[in-house]
């Protein structure tokens, strides 16, 4: 198949004339799509106009959520599976349900496993730790050789997603970040094991 | 017999292998690539597992990470499909090491015929005609050109690894071969990992027929007749049938013997098909061996009965094959078509997106393997496969017959399909007659060939 060329979506060009649309889309119909995924039950909305298409996806994990409810160690439960296909595809609807509109603490960024493997959190590392992008917050074992999570952003440590010795896969959220303070107390410490 | 199994593939070989699992009742995980999340396999798994981004390299292609998938999941043993790691000997012994069962051929049989070239020699000292090409792999330029002048014009220059066509062409002289070398070993390198080039007498006018094996590890065998893939382009499989309509039932009975016994003296294990090019005279000469299920094995499975996936799993947990020649019955005629995405009209150019609409077709002696669904969307970064419609009639003109009502039956919306092209087919005469070769497709100009196909009636 290498004698065909690279394989890509055939993206529609984006000619200078669109970049006013382009705008407007970001101006005006995303904020009103925000609005109506966030007041609906919806786990994703999608639109289409004009050969634009645009596909918000609520996240999947909700901040009040306890750690690991809704899905099943690793991967993705049949139940969750299950949802999804009733769906059509998309996120499932379980991690927010009626009634418990998205925080915008939702959209705060979790550091996020780079492999398939078992969870390690840093030894030392809690709540509240002040940390900042790049730094190490644990490590993914995969055959027995580790790799890094690290923080996607500055900011301080809020709850972990997975537990230490979790099987976790690729992308899950691990642990997530909260919004940082300049005043801070503690940083990250020297890694305990 | 296996507890658990981590399907290490995709698209509709995943799906296909996930429905021997349940009907054996053994319990499936799926790995998938970010890219594949919506797919239908993972959404009908026991369990999905995400192994890591879109490109295959970091996700289907990484041992660490299908292994990790593997243990993490509790599964004894992985199912790695057609292509990415399936017939990865250092692969297969990874999972060995691991204390799981690779489904496929033992990593030591993977190894003794993961050279294409060295498999030629093996096979050939145990009775099997092979092309005339050169004797090793190719070291330099200079030494290319001094074994194409041996072997003489055309040469078929082929990479050691892999398959697919990728690394290969034809030339028809030193001028073409140099200039060839450099994109074979680039194509090569970058499909295969391995850029080691061989060469191959170029043969004209030849059919590509390959033969079903099925060995266990006690030194029973079987063959499953033989299945003609000889409607391609540039090696790409499209149509496949058996039996091959250019062999006599009493030339399809030597080949198949001579190619099971052959096997079976080398050592072989597990489902495996062998790989012939058959001349205008009927002379069948040998040149590949795939270790693994292949795309077109629903071809075979129609004519015998047989499920080739429940025998992988079967002889890689070490039962005996359990029936011999004589237990092989086929009957009729069955063809394959590769429904895939991809732009007939310009040059097969591969095509990725949503399908809108979708409708299989049915009845009595057809199949559909797919893993469509309406509003999937067909990620860029893989095959351009959307499924098989294999269609089973008791001789070949009824098999096409059939084919040519469910292939009208087939909707299929959003995407630019080779459809028309299948239908065109279904209506060309050389191809009704049978008496084509692996040139048919440059003969008659795919473009002009697809736009002379009769458009079906509005369904639905």
């Amino acid at each position: 198949m290498a004698d065909r060329p690279a394989r890509r979506a055939p993206a529609p060009a984006a000619p200078a004339a669109d970049a006013a649309a382009v705008g407007r889309l970001a101006d005006e119909v995303l904020p009103a799509l925000i609005a109506r995924l966030e007041a609906s039950t919806l786990g994703e909305l999608e639109i289409r106009r004009n050969g634009w298409r645009v596909r918000l996806r609520r996240s999947t994990v909700d901040a009040a959520q306890p750690d690991g409810a809704g899905r099943r160690g690793t991967g993705r439960s049949r139940a969750a599976a299950d949802q999804a296909a009733g769906t059509g595809r998309g996120a499932p609807l379980a991690a927010v349900g009626p009634g418990l509109p998205p925080k915008v603490a939702d959209r705060r960024p979790a550091a996020l496993s780079p492999a398939v493997g078992y969870f390690s959190p840093l030894g030392g590392l809690t709540a509240g730790v002040v940390v900042r992008s790049g730094d190490l917050l644990g490590h993914v074992d995969v055959l027995g050789v580790r790799q890094e999570v690290v923080a996607p952003a500055d900011g301080v440590v809020g709850r972990y997603l997975a537990e230490a010795g979790e099987a976790v896969e690729y992308g899950q959220e691990l642990v997530r970040l909260e919004a940082g303070r300049d005043d801070s107390v503690a940083t990250v410490p020297a890694e305990a094991g | 017999m296996f507890e658990r199994i981590l399907i290490a593939n995709r698209g509709e070989i995943a799906l296909r292998i996930l429905r021997t699992c349940r009907r054996l009742g053994i319990g499936a995980v799926v790995a998938y690539s970010e890219a594949d999340r919506d797919t239908r396999a993972v959404q009908l798994a026991d369990e999905a597992i995400c192994v890591g981004p879109a490109e295959a390299k970091r996700s289907y292609l990484s041992a660490p990470a299908i292994l990790s998938a593997a243990i993490v999941t509790g599964c004894d043993a992985i199912h790695p499909g057609y292509g990415f790691l399936s017939e990865d000997d250092t692969f297969a012994e990874m999972t060995r090491a691991h204390g799981l069962t690779f489904i496929g051929p033992p990593a030591e049989v993977l190894e003794r015929f993961a050279s294409k070239a060295g498999t030629r020699h093996l096979l050939a000292s145990h009775g099997l005609p092979t092309v005339p090409g050169s004797a090793e792999m190719l070291r330099d330029d200079a030494d290319a050109l001094v074994e194409a002048e041996r072997i003489g014009y055309p040469v078929l220059i082929k990479p050691s690894a892999g398959g697919g066509g990728r690394g290969m062409r034809m030339v028809r002289s030193p001028r073409e071969l140099e200039q060839a070398l450099t994109v074979c070993r680039s194509e090569a390198r970058a499909a295969f990992g391995d850029d080691s080039l061989y060469l191959e007498k170029w043969l004209e006018e030849t059919r590509h027929v390959e033969v079903q094996v099925i060995v266990d590890r006690y030194g029973h065998g079987v063959h499953v007749g033989e299945r003609d893939c000889s409607v391609q382009r540039r090696h790409q499989k499209l149509v496949e049938e058996s039996p091959s309509p250019a062999l006599t039932p009493e030339a399809s009975a030597d080949l198949c013997r001579t190619a099971v016994e052959a096997v079976v003296a080398a050592g072989y294990e597990n489902v495996g098909t062998l790989e012939f090019l058959v001349d205008q005279s009927g002379q069948a000469y040998f040149i590949e061996i795939n270790c693994r299920i292949q795309v077109e094995h629903p071809v075979t499975e129609m004519r015998s009965g047989l499920d080739f996936v429940a025998e992988q799993i079967r002889i890689a947990a070490g039962e005996p094959l359990g029936y011999s020649q004589a237990d092989v019955v086929l009957r009729g005629h069955a063809v394959e078509f590769r429904l895939n995405a991809e732009d007939v009209a310009h040059d097969f150019r591969p095509q990725a997106g949503e399908v809108q609409r979708y409708l299989a077709p049915g009845g009595p002696g057809v199949r559909m393997d797919s893993h469509l669904y309406p509003a999937y969307e067909v990620p860029p970064f893989y095959d351009s496969l959307l499924g098989k419609l294999v269609v089973w009639g008791p001789d070949r003109s009824s098999a096409l017959a059939r084919a040519r009502g469910v292939l009208d039956e087939v909707v299929l919306e959003g995407l630019i399909t080779n459809l028309d092209f299948h239908r065109a087919l279904l209506r060309n005469e050389t191809f009704i007659e049978g008496a084509f070769t692996t040139n048919l497709l440059d003969r008659i100009g795919s473009a002009a060939f697809v736009s002379s196909a009769p458009r079906p009636q509005a369904v639905g």
